[in-house]
């Protein structure tokens, strides 16, 4: 068959992408397609055309088991090759890149959240000294009436849930206007009966990880 | 695919390909998605195939024929949302159905003359001239 005459060509690959082809000549055309860019486009293009099709078809749930069974199958190829297939090829890198821009994309929604938690931390006189709101992944802070703090020392912020054990949300700037990022588990904090507190630390936040010094602020977590 | 088990083993068999031939793929030719349907659609054509050599029941041969018109009423159901849909629109009867019982169902021009009681002559025609026209619709 000459395969170099254009509507044959163009109608094999038509025949290719709807799938009519039986296998041995599917793996003539697949042998074909190895040497052939402009075959590979014209397939390509009538991929592109009949694709629309399956957005017709309803999504189905796959088991765990199969997703498992495919993890099965390609992760020991990593471990017992890892220096023949490079990781790092581009589709990969290109999944990964747009993995990051959903992530980011989320990242830009969340963060224009409105903030769904506050508190206002008052001194022991009752006097209010800090203002919090806890947004979805990140805590701000803006000073009221705060006290200087002394060289050497800083503001540690925490969390203290219901079980009483304070679970520390990181150093605030000694001016009291600043931001917290929080972590997955300090997030789960939040939406819980909470109570945050500030202690006044040496340099650098508690290195024990539970509260030293004196607390200064406190107040309750509410919800807005 | 008919089957749970066997739709399984395709999406497996499916996903491994991918994988494993990621390097091949080529952003200049198609979409991602477009890639990975097409392997997956191949994966599932041979899963088929592989039960069609064995002869099939008529129960099987009975089912096989009653799914068409559920590909069509799939379609259906997406009329006029998509460019695909509209040029489809445009085909004969006949050009159109053989084209996607080809497609959902990984009929070969053998199994459609079966299907569509046609000779293998005009069967080829109905497709080769339904792609045809489906293409110009589409780049129009």
């Amino acid at each position: 068959m000459n395969y170099q005459q254009p509507e044959l060509r163009r109608a094999l690959a038509a025949d290719y992408a709807i799938g009519l082809m039986p296998l041995t000549a599917r793996r003539r055309f697949e042998n074909l397609l190895l040497d052939d860019p402009s075959l590979r486009r014209e397939l390509a293009q009538w991929q592109e055309s009949l694709v629309g099709l399956t957005s017709s078809l309803e999504p189905q749930v796959v088991p765990e088991r199969v997703w498992h069974a495919i993890v099965a199958r390609i992760d020991p190829q990593e471990l017992h090759i890892p220096a023949k297939r490079p990781f790092w090829n581009w589709l990969r890198v290109t999944a990964l890149a747009c993995s990051l821009v959903v992530a980011g994309i989320l990242g830009v929604i969340y963060t224009r959240d409105t903030a769904t938690f506050n508190a206002t931390l008052v001194a022991s006189n009752q006097q209010p000294a800090l203002a919090v709101q806890a947004y979805e992944r990140y805590l701000k802070v803006e000073p009221l009436a705060l006290a200087s703090v002394e060289p050497g020392r800083s503001l540690e912020l925490w969390a203290i849930p219901a079980d009483g054990v304070p679970v520390s949300l990181g150093v605030i700037p000694n001016d009291g206007k600043g931001r917290v990022d929080l972590s997955e588990r300090q997030r789960t904090l939040i939406g819980t009966p909470t109570t945050l507190a500030i202690t006044l630390e040496p340099q650098g936040g508690s290195p024990s990880g539970k509260p030293t010094g004196p607390v200064l602020y406190q107040g309750k977590l509410a919800s807005l | 695919m008919g089957k749970r088990d066997l739709a399984e083993d395709v999406l497996q068999e499916a996903f491994v390909r991918i994988w494993n031939s990621a390097a091949q793929y080529d952003a200049n030719l198609s979409a991602p998605m477009t890639w990975m349907i097409s392997i997956t659609r191949n994966k599932a054509i041979d899963q088929l195939r592989k039960h069609h050599e064995e002869p099939l029941t008529d129960e099987q041969a009975h089912a096989l024929f009653d799914q068409a018109p559920s590909a069509q009423e799939q379609l259906e159901s997406l009329r006029d949302s998509h460019a695909l849909q509209r040029c489809l629109d445009t085909l004969e009867t006949m050009q159109r159905q053989s084209i996607i019982t080809a497609y959902f169902h990984g009929a070969s021009h053998g199994d459609l003359t079966t299907q569509l009681a046609a000779p293998l002559g005009t069967v080829k025609s109905w497709i080769r001239r339904g792609m045809e026209r489906l293409r110009r619709c589409l780049e129009s």
